[in-house]
């Protein structure tokens, strides 16, 4: 069965870049720019994996997986966060938030289709 | 108190050279009247003996020397005249019959000089002297040296002579120098404290105002301040300063404070106070509002300036964070193309993959390093320090850079110790060192040089040392260089980086409590020494655990 990916990001070319890498793996993509909309579209399609970036213009990234994660059905699902954020304790902050996995922009591909693998296969 | 005493100096030089123009004057006088003592001496009693002539002009001698107090004045010359008066009157003495002579009461010569001068230590001084000469012509006498006085009647008249010329040069000497007399009077000293632009203060130990004197700032009533104190001239805000300012003066000896007064809105005093021996308080009030506005410019300036200053460094912070945005899609699209995801690609657009991937990635380390710069300059960086064996980090580094040095035509060598090198250091910053270095010596090093890395242990601390055989910094540059975003060079070689290499390395060797030193000559290459306390001697047993050290900008 074909695997989902939910992908939470707010910039366009960012965006496709992630999609492509996804599709030429097999894998089905759901996107959306807006953290309120990522829950919806979650409870909707319980995707197997939900890529999110940190920096949304609305809503913290890291506020959107805490609902996540306090969702009982959806805790479930693992998130990888994406971030321009490259300090040092970030990472931190990011996995005591809820998230299984972190990736700093820019990303390096095939550090990216190894994590996203780990989730999926 | 030093100004104080300075002035009280130049008032006494200034009556000293008054003094010695009234000496000059007087001595004019006593020329003129030996001249026509002489004269008048020649003229009815014919021409008067060699003995007579010669102690007229050894009377005149010392007058003539004593014009030139007129000019140069001091106590030292002063004394010098004494001696000279005494010796004329004393030797004119003994050339006209000695002490039972005419002219004996020129031996008190030195007395009406000394009346010029002042009395007190001068009168004395010429007395003494006048004894000493008296002393001396008598000795002379005993010892055989007795010229014959002059016949009468030329001796009476000489003797009388002797006698007005004497008492008429003391007689004006003292009328003289009492019309110079002493210029610090009561009178004066009064005028002194009341005329003088602050207002001078005499309090008791409970504050109250005993005396005071000057002018009074703008806000400081005159009666106020005599009926209710410093308390009744100061605004009621600043009531608690004082109170303070006069128990620490008590306490401590002196106390300052800035005060608003209580008749000037705006206006502000400042207050200097000094306990004395007697246990009161002297004080000086003055106007200091213009200072006081001038100090909160200052403040305010200072202010202004750090905020800009963070300000920018957050701006450089948030901008590194907005860069990395696009520069996802510019490297994860070129990567996905050198990782042909889609399929072959010619080997051209191939090549260029990669070239756009490379520069992006050139791109993020210079965001990077200006991410980390911003850190350090708004305190915000943190060392994770842990306990490692320090070449293992700068191993790392030097795998990553050999590739480079390899592509740029050079020989990169590097010495490390056989033995581990155990040091508490952030490794990601012991990694950023040599990568800065390496990368700045690869970078100004022309094909064919030689980059050098040493690492060494001295005493308890890391030495690493970058040295290359590059085009080297000027001494003019040297200075400039390790200040954030100054670099050294033409426009050309400056393109090559951002001017935060350097200033990171010194950063981080701070951060860890070390330091970095460069050396260079011009046309000749650079060395970097980067030292780093902490490193734990090979048998040492206990291993702190990691811990965070925060940076501290000033240094």
């Amino acid at each position: 069965m074909t695997k989902t990916v939910l992908i939470v990001e707010d910039n366009e070319l960012n965006m496709k870049l992630f999609h492509d890498l996804l599709e030429a793996q097999g894998y089905e993509t759901l996107e959306t720019r807006e953290g309120l909309q990522a829950l919806s579209l979650a409870r909707q399609h319980r995707p197997d994996l939900i890529l999110m970036d940190i920096q949304l213009p609305e809503i913290s990234g890291l506020e959107v997986t805490k609902w996540l994660k306090e969702d009982d059905e959806l805790a479930k699902i693992p998130v990888i966060a994406v971030t321009a954020f490259a300090m040092k304790g970030d990472e931190e902050r990011i996995r005591e938030g809820g998230c299984e996995a972190y990736l700093s922009k820019p990303i390096s591909v095939g550090l990216f289709l190894s994590t996203v693998r780990k989730f999926l296969d | 108190m030093a100004s104080a005493a300075s002035n009280v100096r130049a008032d006494a030089a200034r009556r000293s050279v008054g003094a010695g123009r009234v000496a000059a004057m007087w001595c004019l006088g006593w020329l003129t009247a030996l001249a026509a003592g002489t004269g008048a001496l020649w003229l009815t009693q014919g021409r008067p003996p060699v003995e007579v002539l010669a102690a007229a002009a050894l009377a005149g001698a010392p007058a003539v020397l004593s014009l030139l107090l007129a000019w140069r004045d001091s106590p030292a010359a002063r004394s010098l005249l004494l001696i000279l008066w005494t010796a004329a009157g004393a030797g004119a003495c003994a050339l006209t019959g000695g002490l039972s002579g005419p002219l004996t009461p020129w031996c008190l010569l030195p007395l009406a000089f000394a009346a010029l001068l002042g009395p007190g230590l001068w009168m004395a001084q010429a007395a003494a002297l006048a004894v000493l000469g008296v002393a001396v012509a008598a000795l002379g006498q005993v010892a055989g040296f007795e010229p014959a006085a002059p016949a009468e009647p030329l001796r009476f008249l000489l003797g009388l002579y002797a006698l007005v010329s004497l008492g008429m040069s003391i007689a004006t000497g003292l009328a003289r120098s009492r019309r110079t007399a002493p210029a610090v009077s009561g009178v004066e000293v009064e005028r002194l404290l009341v005329e003088q632009p602050h207002l001078l203060l005499a309090l008791d130990e409970a504050g109250r105002v005993l005396s005071a004197f000057g002018f009074a700032p703008k806000g400081v009533a005159h009666k106020a301040l005599l009926s209710g104190g410093l308390e009744g001239v100061v605004a009621d805000d600043d009531r608690p300063r004082l109170a303070e300012a006069l128990a620490a003066a008590m306490v401590t000896g002196q106390a300052e404070a800035m005060l608003a007064p209580a008749g000037q809105t705006g206006g502000v005093v400042a207050l200097s106070l000094r306990r004395a021996q007697d246990g009161r308080l002297y004080g000086v009030m003055r106007d200091a509002t213009q200072q006081h506005a001038h100090e909160l410019k200052l403040v305010e300036a200072k202010t202004a300036a750090e905020a800009l200053n963070s300000g920018k460094s957050r701006f450089l912070a948030n901008m590194s964070h907005e860069l990395r945005t696009p520069l996802n899609t510019i490297m994860g699209f070129s990567d996905i193309m050198r990782a042909r995801l889609f399929g072959p690609l010619p080997t051209k657009y191939a090549e260029y993959a990669e070239l756009i991937h490379e520069s992006g990635r050139h791109l993020l380390d210079l965001i990077n390093d200006l991410l980390d710069m911003s850190k350090i300059e708004a305190e915000r960086f943190q060392l994770q320090v842990e306990m490692l064996d320090a070449r293992e980090p700068i191993s790392a580094a030097l795998r990553l850079m050999r590739v480079q040095a390899d592509d740029a035509g050079l020989s990169l060598r590097a010495t490390l110790p056989p033995e581990p090198l155990e040091i508490e250091a952030d490794p990601r910053a012991l990694k950023q060192i040599v990568l800065n270095l390496l990368s700045n010596a690869l970078k100004f090093t022309p094909r064919g040089g030689q980059v050098t890395l040493t690492l060494a242990s001295q005493a308890d601390a890391l030495e690493l040392s970058v040295a290359d055989t590059g085009m080297g910094i000027s001494a003019e540059d040297l200075k400039r260089l390790g200040c954030p975003y100054e670099q050294a060079g033409d426009s050309m070689q400056r393109s090559l980086g951002t001017g935060l290499g350097l200033s990171l390395v010194r950063g981080f060797a701070e951060l860890h409590g070390g330091e970095m030193i460069i050396e260079s000559t011009l046309g000749e290459g650079t060395s970097v020494l980067v030292r780093l306390p902490g490193l734990v001697q090979a048998d040492a047993e206990d291993r702190p655990s990691a811990k965070v050290i925060a940076f501290n900008p000033t240094r």
